[in-house]
């Protein structure tokens, strides 16, 4: 299995940095860039698959460095990149075939191999539509049958869940876990619930910087003792919004407002602590 | 002779079947394709509105061929015509190249082991051998019916043909998708109205003005080199947002 490594990873915009030393070892298993957009999770993902070359660091698979290895580490990877392209009068079998070509798929593999993911990604009573005909979640799934047509050993996924109905986040997060198994999957979201049921390790990253890694048991440790949750009247549930970091504020059946609050000391007097959530983690790493 | 009997021993009987059953598992699904294949396998997909506008150059070249010898016309007549056509030639395989980006799919093409540059390359291998057939058609054609010769007619249209490619590809590179299409189209006009102009001036296309052609040939040809060079370079790094519409 591919090891992937950053090693002081870098990328600017311009003199803007929008990756700065990076520093991380990806291995078998799925692993999810967070991090609010802007944050450089693109950019990273873009290096990482090689479309963009670092202005500083290396990005290693096994001891070799990957712009050095070419065509034999783009042979590993799948990609599904923020910005899905496809040709509007291709239909979706065309389409699969054409990319099973770029991809270097044995042509006697590759109508195999195109039947059985459109089977996995339910789009087989589809696949002599145009792809202009197909819906948004429709697409996305196009999306992902096509990264896995060489049957990567790096996955990378962009967003992968923009665009799809909460039936097809389901289904995608499952599909994802399935894929996870065998190999490395890289995917990257603002979205938190996706990674915390989808993701076994979470990278977390602020203006280009790596600010915390782990699991989301992990992850939420670290903030343990710092999110608190406090009943108070709707006029200071309203002020604690301005003063705090509030990652959520329920209205109750008596009239009071639950507000939670993420804090290193005890905001209220009354305020009880809370067991932190990847929400709570996101946003004390974010600052809000 | 008697065999002597082999002892299985099932339990690593078992391990070693696992172990190929891994190995076939995890073969990869890839091959090496060869030049050919990938151009012939590339050919299916090609633009078709790229390929029908290279054959109805082509049949305008035989009508305007068959409409200036039936008009009895003057060389600066079949050379002005075959200057416009050479100009035009190049416009499909530049709107060839720009169908990655206008679609969004220059990002996920670069990501595979036949990545853009190289998909590139095979497109301009096609359309670029489709425009020297179509030069050899109109060369052939209009050295026929002029006086000045064979070698040059060739280099009367490989000057405007050789420009007109490099300034397409000049705006292919310097501007964003959207207006990139038209600005092309535009750039291929405007040396092909350039290209009208040493009519008025028939005393260009003599002998002693060979040398004139000649130099403005290579200076085409190395702008061209140039840019696609850069364009090559650009691609390795990434480095250019812009060209892989990326910002």
């Amino acid at each position: 299995m591919a090891r992937l490594r950053l090693e002081n990873v870098g990328k600017s915009y311009k003199g803007v940095p929008a990756v700065a030393e990076l520093e991380y070892t990806f291995h078998k298993g799925i692993y999810g860039l967070l991090g609010a957009n802007g944050a450089g999770k693109t950019t990273l993902i873009r290096m990482i698959v090689g479309v963009l070359r670092p202005d500083f660091g290396r990005i290693l698979c096994g001891q070799q460095e990957i712009s050095s290895m070419g065509g034999e580490y783009r042979r590993m990877l799948g990609y599904l990149p923020q910005e899905f392209g496809y040709y509007p009068g291709f239909t979706v079998l065309r389409y699969l075939s054409y990319l099973a070509e770029l991809k270097a798929v044995p042509p006697e593999l590759a109508r195999e191999r195109i039947e059985e993911l459109l089977e996995q990604v339910g789009l087989k009573e589809v696949k002599k539509e145009r792809m202009k005909n197909l819906s948004g979640g429709m697409l996305r799934r196009v999306g992902i049958a096509q990264a896995m047509l060489n049957d990567p050993k790096i996955l990378v996924m962009d967003e992968p869940t923009a665009g799809l109905d909460p039936r097809e986040r389901i289904r995608f997060r499952n599909l994802i876990t399935s894929l996870g198994r065998e190999r490395t999957v890289i995917l990257s979201s603002h979205i938190v619930s996706d990674m915390e049921y989808a993701a076994d390790e979470i990278l977390l990253m602020r203006f280009g910087r790596q600010v915390a890694d782990g699991s989301v048991h992990k992850l939420c440790q670290t903030v343990s003792g710092k999110v608190w949750e406090s009943m108070e009247t709707p006029e200071t549930a309203d002020r604690l919004n301005q003063q705090f970091v509030v990652s959520s504020v329920k209205n109750m059946e008596d009239g009071t407002i639950c507000v939670r609050i993420i804090a290193d000391q005890r905001p209220r007097e009354h305020a009880v602590p809370a067991e932190p959530g990847l929400e709570d983690v996101f946003l004390y790493y974010s600052g809000g | 002779m008697q065999l002597e009997e082999i002892h299985i021993d099932q339990k690593k009987k078992a391990i070693a079947l696992e172990q190929l059953r891994q190995a076939v598992k995890e073969k990869e699904i890839s091959y090496s394709p060869s030049v050919a294949s990938v151009v012939l396998g590339q050919m299916k997909y090609l633009s078709l509105s790229a390929l029908g506008g290279q054959l109805i150059c082509l049949l305008l070249i035989f009508g305007a061929c068959a409409y200036l010898e039936g008009s009895k016309a003057q060389m600066m007549t079949w050379l002005g015509t075959g200057s416009v056509f050479a100009s035009i030639l190049g416009v499909f395989l530049m709107l060839e190249l720009c169908r990655s980006s206008s679609y969004h799919m220059l990002e996920l093409e670069q990501s595979c082991y036949l990545n853009i540059k190289q998909l590139w390359c095979v497109k301009m291998l096609i359309f670029g051998s489709l425009d020297l057939l179509l030069l050899t058609v109109l060369i052939g054609g209009i050295s026929k019916n002029v006086s000045c010769g064979l070698f040059a007619v060739a280099l009367y249209l490989l000057v405007p043909f050789v420009i007109s490619n490099g300034l397409q590809l000049l705006v292919f590179t310097m501007f964003r998708r959207g207006k990139r299409e038209y600005l092309q189209m535009c750039a291929a006009v405007l040396v092909s109205l350039l290209s009208l102009a040493p009519l008025d001036m028939p005393e260009l296309y003599t002998f002693a003005c060979l040398g004139f052609w000649g130099m403005a040939l290579l200076f085409g040809t190395v702008l061209l080199i140039a840019e696609i060079v850069w364009l090559y370079r650009s691609l390795c790094s990434g480095g250019d947002l812009r060209l892989m519409d990326l910002c």
